[in-house]
């Protein structure tokens, strides 16, 4: 069904009522004075993360709203070898109906409809996702390119990319070569994520920049920018694979590129956080942190995700021990 | 579900009732504490109101000349027996207090923001902890043995000087050095700030403190600076000062914009430190000036006591608005951020003033306020040119990822204090050896030099012109200079050309320091020469005393005018005038006053027990002859302090 696609490639949350896609990200050429000229002070940027995540605290009464548009903002995801379209099926029902029906009727009308923003799988898991999620507006993201490492020959990542869309994955997940912005080859770096997007077709291209590889925040900064100079419509922290995941300073380094780049362009391109996000404390600094630097505008899931896989259990407890006072029972969780 | 509607946060009020609690358990009596008997209330009562709301929180009774004294009094009868503890004891107290402080660190947040209107997320959330550090530096300072230290003693009682709207964090950086000492400090506060402040000094007496060593006073600075016994060391310079920012074309734009939040933003460009001016590289300008404008308009006013709020109320209402406009009349583009603006209270939305000229005189006003002054430079040199034409400012924030451009910029700032690519920084103690004196040395300092003419005007700028040259030698090849002079006196006057040589060599030591640290941060002490000294002394000073203060002082890099007698040191004069750059050194038989009123001197020393009451008022360090025999306590006054804090990362 990919003329479907084509019309809608990113649908965001419900019904009709919902606000149209955003407009592209078109990219532009590439420019190495812009990316050369790029500073950001590690020390600085790690300390103004930290105050701005955590200075404007959600009131209580606040924070079933909060948590609620987490969930709608999550890419509930499975990378694992041993996946199965079994384990892809009950996924899929865990993002229709992400709170059990006992948490869904205590929350009342807010959590009706709640769904999460997509599921994320592997290539061979896409057919399986697109069947579960059949009607439900959910789109599949694919993971691709040769990820985690992005060492496969570059044709074949081309192809693979190529390959999930004709598959019906509706977002590429792509990973970049480490390699280009560690050897400080900006222009290879763009040159690669831009095949890439032109594999994606209609479908969302999400660079995964592996920032837990990249040494310094700078480097954060500069391929950030290229990413989006080449037209990525999302720029994503981390595979989940790397030593060290999404940070709030590599978050806020990304953020502030998102900004500069729309105030160059006027195109808004999204963020997505992944990795180590696993508590719903962290859903809300991460939340903060994006509406004080980016705006309100990007709370919704055609600017944000999470990329998680436990972040929606633990946002089912606490959502459970605030409309009830206590985390709920095992069985009024159902299993993902 | 329907359409993803904005996420509201919710209000986070502070509760403000154990303030209030305070406050009505303290009405009537505020106006002095920790003196025993009550306040004689001899100066004029002032209504404290909540900025916020305009409600009247309490009433103060100024302190008068007869209170002045007595707690003066009070503190003279208390120091002495504070100074004879051991250092440990006094660290004791000090943690003691420390630990009350801590206990009430929520009251006491909560009545800084009654009273100044400052965001509690400003009060507690940052100040309240570092003036928590103050007091723990000051206390390990005095259980390492470091207070006062061997053949030093403590000043006695020192009064401290405080801002509108100064808080703990600012008056307890120098209140606690001072105390672990051994000084008794007797503290002057604004009406605007008071508040907080007896609360501190009520902690301070409870915690054990005794009686007098710690004596909070709302009164005006004058009547405290002008009373007798009491030493007002390192009194700020008057005038307006504020801090300054410069931005270079290699900075993270976007963390130094950010920085403003907490440097300027949050105690609205009130303070005297706050960095209400900015210098901006012009390739980077617009860039620069558009992220800040976006992040302004990001701010959040309102209520002081919610957690959530970046901008509070005004403490005073100051002319901001014709300020702008007389700015705007210069040739300014005004940008003012378009806030929703609580419908009471004194808030006032935040400025930029972009395209200003150094000349311009909203650039050389001290308004204190939301107001931030902007303007750009093209080079690195332009930059420091352009910086040493303003107002010296007494904190500096440098951003550059270049550690060069960094490292030359601020060491070219006259500010005490330059914060390298950070924000607040590490807090910085004074150490408490800058209130103690050596022994058996009588020291009167008091406020910088005032301007004149005179007789040493002319001599005060051959100094002038002399001296950067003369600094920016290497310290080596100063001393030896200064060992050639000494050869050349050797045959005639062995003694002096023996004390010229041994002050040259101790000067190439300067008492610079450095400190390392957590996570990589290097805070430095750096001693730098003050530039122009003016020295008095008595007509009986021996040749030998004025070789040492030459040697020392000039050594350290500054230039040096000198009074003495008509007949004066012959050999030395003449070995000096032929060994050093012209005009660098002056010895002339100038009378004291007329020294005094030279224009131009950075430092003003009087070693002469003659001297009258007006020129020893103007000198910033007095003491008798015998200093010049000590030449530590030379090296210590003849070297500023500049704090360079180097972050990691």
């Amino acid at each position: 069904m990919p003329d479907e696609r084509a019309r809608a490639p990113l649908r965001p949350v419900g019904g009709d009522t919902d606000p149209p896609p955003p407009v592209r990200n078109p990219g532009l050429a590439f420019d190495a004075d812009r990316i050369a000229a790029i500073r950001v002070n590690a020390r600085a940027t790690a300390s103004q993360a930290h105050t701005i995540a955590t200075r404007r605290p959600v009131a209580p009464a606040q924070e079933p709203a909060w948590l609620m548009r987490a969930i709608a903002l999550t890419d509930l995801t499975t990378l694992s070898g041993d996946d199965t379209p079994g384990r892809v099926r009950r996924l899929a029902a865990k993002a229709r109906a992400p709170l059990g029906p006992a948490l869904t009727g205590a929350l009342g009308p807010a959590a009706e409809g709640l769904h999460t923003a997509a599921l994320c799988v592997y290539h061979e898991m896409i057919p399986a996702a697109r069947a579960a999620l059949a009607g439900s507006g959910i789109p599949v993201a694919a993971v691709s390119a040769g990820f985690p490492a992005g060492l496969s020959p570059f044709d074949l990542r081309v192809d693979e990319v190529r390959r999930s869309v004709a598959a019906g994955a509706d977002e590429i997940d792509i990973v970049i070569s480490r390699r280009h912005v560690l050897l400080g080859d900006w222009a290879a770096l763009h040159a690669e994520i831009r095949a890439f997007r032109e594999a994606c077709g209609p479908a969302h291209l999400k660079a995964i920049l592996a920032t837990g590889e990249l040494g310094s925040l700078t480097d954060v900064a500069r391929a950030s920018m290229v990413a989006m100079m080449a037209g990525a419509d999302f720029i994503k922290t981390s595979t989940g694979k790397e030593p060290v995941n999404a940070t709030l300073s590599v978050s806020l380094t990304m953020l502030r590129a998102i900004r500069a780049y729309e105030a160059e362009t006027g195109a808004r391109v999204g963020f997505k956080p992944a990795g180590g996000i696993s508590k719903a404390a962290d859903a809300l600094s991460w939340m903060a942190l994006v509406q004080a630097e980016a705006g309100d505008d990007w709370l919704t899931p055609g600017l944000f995700r999470f990329g998680a896989s436990s972040l929606l259990g633990a946002i089912e407890k606490r959502l459970g021990v605030l409309v009830w006072g206590h985390a709920p029972a095992p069985w009024q969780m159902p299993m993902g | 579900m329907t359409g993803m509607e904005r996420l509201e946060r919710g209000t986070h009020p502070v509760g403000a009732k154990p303030a209030i609690g305070w406050l009505a358990d303290h009405a009537g009596q505020l106006g002095m504490v920790t003196v025993e008997g009550p306040c004689a209330g001899g100066g004029a009562a002032v209504e404290i109101a909540n900025p916020a709301t305009g409600v009247v929180l309490a009433r103060i009774t100024q302190a008068g000349a007869s209170d002045i004294a007595n707690a003066i009094a009070g503190a003279r009868g208390a120091q002495a027996g504070w100074a004879a503890l051991p250092g440990f004891a006094r660290a004791g107290a000090l943690r003691a207090f420390g630990a009350a402080l801590k206990a009430e660190l929520d009251l006491l947040a909560v009545l800084r923001s009654l009273e100044t209107g400052l965001p509690w997320r400003v009060t507690r959330g940052r100040d309240l902890p570092r003036a928590l550090d103050h007091l723990h530096a000051a206390a390990r300072a005095a259980e390492g043995g470091r207070a006062p230290g061997t053949g030093r003693q403590a000043l006695g009682v020192v009064g401290l000087l405080s801002d509108p709207l100064d808080g703990p964090e600012d008056w307890l950086a120098r209140a606690a050095p001072a105390l672990a000492a051994g000084n008794a400090a007797v503290l002057h506060t604004p009406p605007g700030a008071a508040l907080a402040a007896f609360c501190v000094a009520g902690l301070a007496r409870a915690a054990g403190l005794p009686g007098g060593v710690f004596c909070v006073l709302c009164c005006e600075a004058d009547a405290l600076a002008t009373a007798e016994g009491v030493i007002c060391p390192d009194t700020p310079a008057p005038g307006p000062a504020s801090g300054l920012t410069i931005v270079h074309a290699d900075a993270d734009l976007d963390s130094a914009v950010a920085a403003l939040d907490d440097t300027l933003w949050a105690t609205g460009g009130q303070k005297a430190a706050d960095a209400t001016r900015l210098l901006v590289q012009e390739g980077v300008a617009e860039a620069f000036h558009s992220r800040l404008r976006d992040r302004m308009a990001r701010l959040c006013p309102g209520d002081p006591l919610d957690q959530g709020t970046d901008l509070g109320p005004l403490a005073h209402a100051g002319a901001l608005d014709e300020f702008c406009d007389v700015a705007r009349d210069e040739g300014a583009e005004v940008y003012r951020a378009a806030l929703p603006l609580p419908e009471t209270g004194r808030y006032h939305a935040p400025v930029l003033l972009t395209g200003l000229a150094p000349a311009a005189a909203a650039m050389q006003s001290g308004i204190r306020g939301p107001v931030l002054r902007s303007m750009t430079f093209r080079t690195l040199g332009e930059a420091i040119a352009l910086a040493g034409g303003m107002q010296p400012a007494r904190n500096a924030w440098v951003w550059s990822e270049c550690g060069a451009t960094a490292q030359t910029t601020a060491l070219a700032l006259a500010a005490r204090k330059v914060v390298v690519n950070d924000g607040l920084g590490s807090i910085m103690p004074e150490e408490p050896a800058a209130f103690t004196r050596p022994d058996g040395m009588p020291d009167v300092p008091s406020g910088p030099p005032a301007a004149g003419t005179g007789d040493g005007a002319a001599a005060s700028a051959a100094a002038r012109a002399a001296q950067p040259g003369w600094a920016a030698l290497d310290a080596g090849a100063r001393a030896d200079r200064l060992a050639a002079c000494a050869e050349a006196l050797a045959a005639s006057d062995p003694d002096a050309a023996a004390r010229l040589c041994a002050g040259a060599a101790l000067a190439t030591m300067p008492p610079s320091a450095a400190l390392l640290a957590p996570g990589g941060g290097l805070a430095l002490e750096i001693a730098r020469p003050h530039g122009v000294i003016g020295a008095i002394l008595g007509s009986d000073t021996s040749a030998a005393d004025i070789a040492s203060l030459v040697a020392i002082a000039a050594g350290c890099g500054n230039g040096l005018v000198v009074s003495v007698s008509s007949e004066g040191p012959q050999a030395l004069s003449s070995a000096i005038m032929r060994g050093l750059p012209e005009g660098l050194v002056q010895l002339l038989p100038l009378t004291p006053g007329r020294l005094a009123a030279a224009r131009g001197l950075d430092a003003l020393w009087c070693f002469c027990p003659d001297a009258d009451a007006q020129t020893r008022e103007c000198a910033t360090w007095c003491a008798d002859a015998s200093a010049l025999r000590d030449d530590a306590e030379l090296m210590r006054r003849a070297n500023r302090r500049q704090r360079l804090w180097l972050p990691g990362g």
